[in-house]
């Protein structure tokens, strides 16, 4: 299991208050595109493949639930 | 439960919370406080969603609600991983980019503090509402089987969860689900195995889901468009996609456990940790359940599963009537024996006439068996108007204490105990950190600045709602069915919630003021729509539509109160 004892944050500036961080939100509308950041898993290199894998997997969830009900009824 | 049963429930509980009290002990940062650690990687996260949305009710009511009612309850979860993929994609980087520690942050920004305040309130209403059932819930069952002082387990567990939670904040609550969790896997894991083996010599789970499959209990998908039924693949993808895009996308229970971490590739493996495995593990539990109906066949079947409140009655006035009533049910338990025993052996043979006949049999025989129970039901509201007639909760409690062997019985009620302290430990953090941050800094500004003090505010504040769901749980009463309460009550919140988000994320035309009074008079329309359905059946809709109608309501008149605004005063300033 992953050890948490990491050391504590170094980040010791603190935080503005609520309304500094998110000032420029209201040009956030529409959203901003997904983060181009890879998703670091492998066979996947970009978030919309492993949204898709994720709803192809869901898909076949509802499928064999639907087999399973039938194959037990 | 034996000196084995304490001494394995009493290390696992335990020795759990003083390892996250302990470990987390000198957390003084604010942003680790409310946020975890930062090197928090995402099976950590992924587990940490998991454990906050299953509560001890999970483990508790669904078993049961598998026993009772079948395997559909399962469609409940359908919109759930299309929601997440949406909070994955959508929510998930604006909140992080903008660096918030509430979900609430965002809405002042994008549109005023009043509408901050609102969607802030609406979190700490139902949330705080949530949180007295999320502690009451298993304490009842437990106390109730184990013959423990109802009081003093709410007391118990409330506390427990309040010594690491306000110690460690956010950093102990992720470190303690991750081994409450390995706990409540290894232990239903037990009980499964336990129940496979306790089934007849040669039924095995092919036979036994044959078996279960054949009374119904094993419909997973209803493609019924009747809006009258509770759950079916239509509820279950639309109310459900609603009602899991509120929950992970705006209730800050969630959003806490997601926002933080190494980078957004973190929280949004940990999404999809859950929007891949939820479906499987809740058809796990109901699969458990539906098996347990199959146990109960072929062994000795209490008329009410909640014996305790049964024998309360039966040792009254009413104890013939009660008497008569076990008697006739065992009568015609050992009737259903003999018929599922006939048709399986005549399946076994392959004869399709015979078997047709030998199943219809059965099913008769299945029938008489539940009228009795109904029957045992109606007897005890005879005996007692205010009796508790809903005994399915107690079907897999029931089971624990029965068949498992000394030593598993701990690690089952541990199981229970916790999933208890993993959703109560997010919901204390999550309240926690809305009413210092949206509250309390809200009308302290000045006091923003002072991160130490900002420490000591949300360790008071975790440790003040502690103590509201201890309080609330211990004099409040509840609804029977526990895990319906706290969707019941997630529903009549979530869909206005959501609304106000959806408004704030895709229609940037919308401003502060439209959205807020939309919010006000959609809130108000879905209690009205809640309250009026006793007298108006044809109000009386599956709660799940609540999100979908509440947040199309907030959407539709903000559009409508946006273009009143602009065109009935002139251009408003920009917020």
């Amino acid at each position: 299991m992953q050890s948490e004892a990491m050391p504590r944050s170094t980040n010791t500036q603190m935080k503005s208050p609520p309304s500094a961080p998110v000032a420029q939100a209201s040009r956030l509308c529409p959203p901003a595109p997904a983060s181009d950041e890879s998703p670091g898993v492998p066979g996947f290199r970009t978030w919309r493949g492993i949204y898709l894998f994720v709803f192809l997997c869901f898909v076949l969830a509802v499928a064999f639930l639907a087999a399973f009900s039938r194959w037990f009824a | 439960m034996n000196a084995l049963d304490w001494l394995v429930l009493l290390i696992t509980m335990v020795g759990i919370a003083a390892y996250g009290a302990w470990h987390t002990r000198h957390t003084d940062h604010l942003d680790t406080y409310l946020k975890g650690s930062k090197t928090t990687r995402w099976g950590t996260i992924g587990i940490s969603v998991m454990a906050t949305q299953a509560s001890a009710i999970t483990f508790l009511s669904i078993p049961g609600q598998g026993f009772e009612s079948g395997i559909g309850f399962v469609q409940n979860y359908f919109g759930l991983p299309l929601a997440l993929i949406i909070v994955s994609a959508v929510f998930l980087p604006i909140y992080r980019r903008l660096g918030v520690y509430t979900a609430y942050e965002f809405l002042g920004s994008r549109f005023d503090a009043k509408t901050r305040l609102l969607g802030a309130s609406l979190f700490l209403l139902q949330r705080g509402l949530a949180a007295g059932v999320t502690i009451y819930a298993p304490a009842i069952i437990l106390a109730t089987v184990l013959g423990w002082r109802l009081d003093l387990t709410i007391i118990g567990t409330g506390l427990l969860v309040i010594v690491y939670t306000v110690t460690g904040g956010s950093e102990a609550v992720n470190l303690t689900q991750k081994w409450q969790m390995g706990i409540i896997f290894g232990g239903m894991m037990v009980a499964f195995l336990i129940l496979l083996a306790r089934l007849p010599a040669g039924l095995g789970f092919g036979g036994a889901a044959h078996i279960a499959g054949a009374v119904g209990k094993l419909q997973a998908v209803d493609f019924s468009l009747d809006p009258d039924k509770r759950y079916t693949l239509w509820t279950g993808l639309f109310g459900g996609l609603f009602l899991s895009l509120s929950y992970f996308g705006t209730d800050q229970s969630q959003v806490q456990r997601y926002i933080g971490g190494a980078a957004l590739r973190e929280g949004r493996l940990g999404l999809m940790f859950n929007a891949l495995f939820k479906i499987p593990m809740q058809f796990s539990i109901l699969l458990l359940g539906a098996l347990l109906f199959v146990f109960y066949q072929f062994h000795p079947a209490p008329v009410f599963y909640n014996r305790v409140e049964w024998q309360q009655h039966a040792a009254g006035s009413n104890g013939p009537t009660f008497r008569a009533l076990e008697e006739k049910n065992a009568r015609l338990h050992a009737a259903a024996q003999e018929k599922i025993r006939a048709w399986l052996d005549i399946r076994e043979r392959g004869d399709a006439a015979a078997e047709h006949t030998a199943r219809a049999a059965m099913l008769a025989a299945e029938e008489a068996t539940e009228a009795v129970r109904k029957e045992a039901k109606a007897a005890l509201i005879t005996a007692d108007p205010l009796a508790k007639t809903k005994d399915s909760d107690y079907v897999f409690i029931g089971f624990i204490l029965d068949q498992m062997p000394h030593g598993a019985i701990g690690l089952l009620i541990a199981v229970m105990i916790a999933a208890a302290l993993g959703s109560k430990a997010g919901e204390l953090n999550a309240l926690g950190t809305t009413t210092t941050i949206d509250l309390w800094r809200h009308f302290r500004p000045l006091a923003a600045h002072d991160e130490a003090r900002n420490v000591h505010v949300a360790k008071w504040f975790t440790a003040f709602w502690g103590i509201i769901a201890i309080a609330f749980a211990l004099f409040a009463g509840f609804a029977e069915n526990l895990i319906e309460a706290i969707n019941i009550i997630g529903s009549i919140f979530y869909g206005v919630v959501l609304g106000i988000f959806l408004v704030a994320f895709f229609l940037k035309e919308v401003r502060g003021t439209a959205v807020f009074w939309a919010a006000i008079v959609g809130q108000t329309l879905i209690f009205a729509l809640y309250v009026l359905r006793h007298w108006f059946p044809v109000l009386d809709i599956s709660y799940l539509w609540y999100n979908l109608i509440g947040c199309v309501i907030c959407v539709g008149l903000s559009l409508m109160l946006e273009f009143v605004l602009r065109h009935g005063t002139g251009p408003a300033p920009a917020n």
